[in-house]
């Protein structure tokens, strides 16, 4: 399965963000960053279904992310 | 034996709730937010995050938005200086507490800003005007206290709110008397909210809150340490980061949660009444001796405070010989430069302010104690 890593820009944006998406049935891990970017708070969502979908969610909410990078679980 | 009146500086004793929460906090949110990815500091910052989550609700805005602060003079600093850097026109009213009248005469005092005093009146329409008559085209914010820590009078702050509103000004609102006794929803035209965690919300000390609605930029007064950007050597605007530098008192802001939680359960409706009841009761009594002065004018609706003097008696000496029977009311000038000189008293009041768990007959007891040492002085 294809994880979409999320970088957040503070972790207060992660949590509110893991709220969100958890809520409207988006399965999403909060993580440490092993490889932060500069830019970053240290923690990002790992969001594993509904990408798409989970962008507009965070967007519509004014939550800022960066993505990262994908990966495979 | 303590019987505290004195709850206007800090609410004495705790609810059950917050002493709890203080105990989890220090046995089990031992980490730093936002600053690990190891178990504790996980489980720290998502405590944290529950605490800026509950006041995040309790005023109507995005936990984003919540800064904790040190005490309400911290967040009241943070709002003036933040907002008024770069300079400008700042308007406060003449019943604002130092902790607004000092950041801003200390700014106009630097030449950074120009300051105006807008006097406040018994009638509400009338200090609306007041308010009106002193902006001008630079004009960058306006400080309110929502209720006077001195006499506990109920400002029109929901008007001065509009009044900002119509002439893109910034609204900063000092709750500290008011949060936890009336609802307060920064949606009333309020952008910058500052208030203690430590009176009316129940927390311990060393809790404040600044709570914005996003709409006015904040500048830092320090920088530092926020767990994000870190390789950077510029403080990140992002909130509440950017306002929160440094480890935040993770119990404190712990208790300010536990104390919302009690105000939801009791009502802040019911703690109103029971607390006005109060003081309805002990100016009943007052009011029976005609050596005393209560500063309350028909006209002006009050908080649960009630401001006096007896006969001629300095306010620290009645308060001391108060305090000899247990009873804990502050005296003097409440920190409050502005409110006296408009009072026009001599040696300060003596405040009168319940909590949740006052109760009448103290308060009556307190009174007939007051009426009786009045009395006895010769004028």
């Amino acid at each position: 399965m294809t994880v979409i890593i999320m970088e957040m820009p503070s972790y207060t944006f992660a949590v509110k963000g893991e709220k969100l998406l958890k809520a409207r049935g988006i399965s999403c891990d909060l993580k440490r960053n092993v490889n932060a970017s500069p830019g970053s708070c240290g923690y990002s969502l790992h969001v594993r279904s509904d990408v798409k979908r989970a962008a507009e969610i965070l967007k519509m909410n004014a939550v800022p992310f960066i993505i990262k990078e994908k990966g495979g679980s | 034996m303590i019987i505290n009146f004195d709850n206007a500086a800090t609410t004495y004793p705790k609810p059950p709730e917050v002493k709890r929460a203080v105990m989890q906090a220090v046995d089990q949110f031992g980490g730093n937010s936002g600053r690990g990815g190891h178990a504790l500091a996980m489980r720290t910052s998502r405590a944290l995050y529950s605490a800026r989550t509950a006041a995040a609700e309790f005023f109507g805005a995005q936990p984003e938005n919540v800064i904790f602060t040190l005490n309400c003079t911290h967040a009241l600093n943070l709002a003036i200086q933040g907002v008024m850097k770069g300079g400008g026109h700042l308007i406060i009213s003449s019943m604002e507490h130092n902790s607004a009248a000092r950041p801003g005469a200390q700014l106009a005092l630097e030449k950074k800003i120009t300051l105006s005093i807008a006097q406040v009146c018994p009638d509400d329409s009338c200090t609306v005007q007041n308010f009106r008559k002193l902006i001008r085209p630079d004009t960058k914010a306006i400080v309110c206290t929502i209720a006077s820590n001195v006499t506990g009078q109920i400002m029109p702050w929901r008007e001065i709110g509009q009044l900002c509103r119509e002439h893109n000004i910034c609204f900063i609102a000092d709750g500290a008397q008011a949060c936890g006794i009336m609802d307060i929803d920064i949606s009333d035209g309020i952008n910058i909210l500052c208030t203690a965690g430590h009176k009316g919300l129940y927390g311990i000390t060393g809790t404040g809150l600044l709570i914005t609605d996003g709409k006015y930029k904040i500048s830092p007064i320090i920088q530092g340490g926020t767990g994000s950007t870190s390789l950077s050597l510029k403080q990140p605007d992002i909130l509440p980061d950017g306002l929160e530098s440094g480890t935040p008192c993770i119990i404190g802001a712990m208790s300010v949660k536990a104390g919302i939680g009690f105000l939801r359960k009791k009502g802040i409706d019911r703690i109103y009444s029971h607390e006005e009841h109060i003081c309805r009761s002990f100016i009943k009594e007052l009011e029976k001796n005609r050596k005393i002065t209560i500063y309350r004018e028909p006209q002006s609706n009050y908080v649960p405070i009630v401001s006096f003097n007896a006969a001629e008696i300095p306010s620290e000496e009645l308060a001391e010989e108060l305090a000899q029977h247990g009873y804990c009311l502050r005296a003097g000038f409440h920190c409050a430069a502005l409110a006296h000189t408009q009072l026009g008293t001599k040696t300060g009041t003596v405040r009168f302010a319940p909590s949740a768990f006052s109760n009448e007959g103290d308060g009556i007891a307190l009174a007939n104690l007051i009426n009786n040492i009045s009395n006895r002085k010769k004028l």
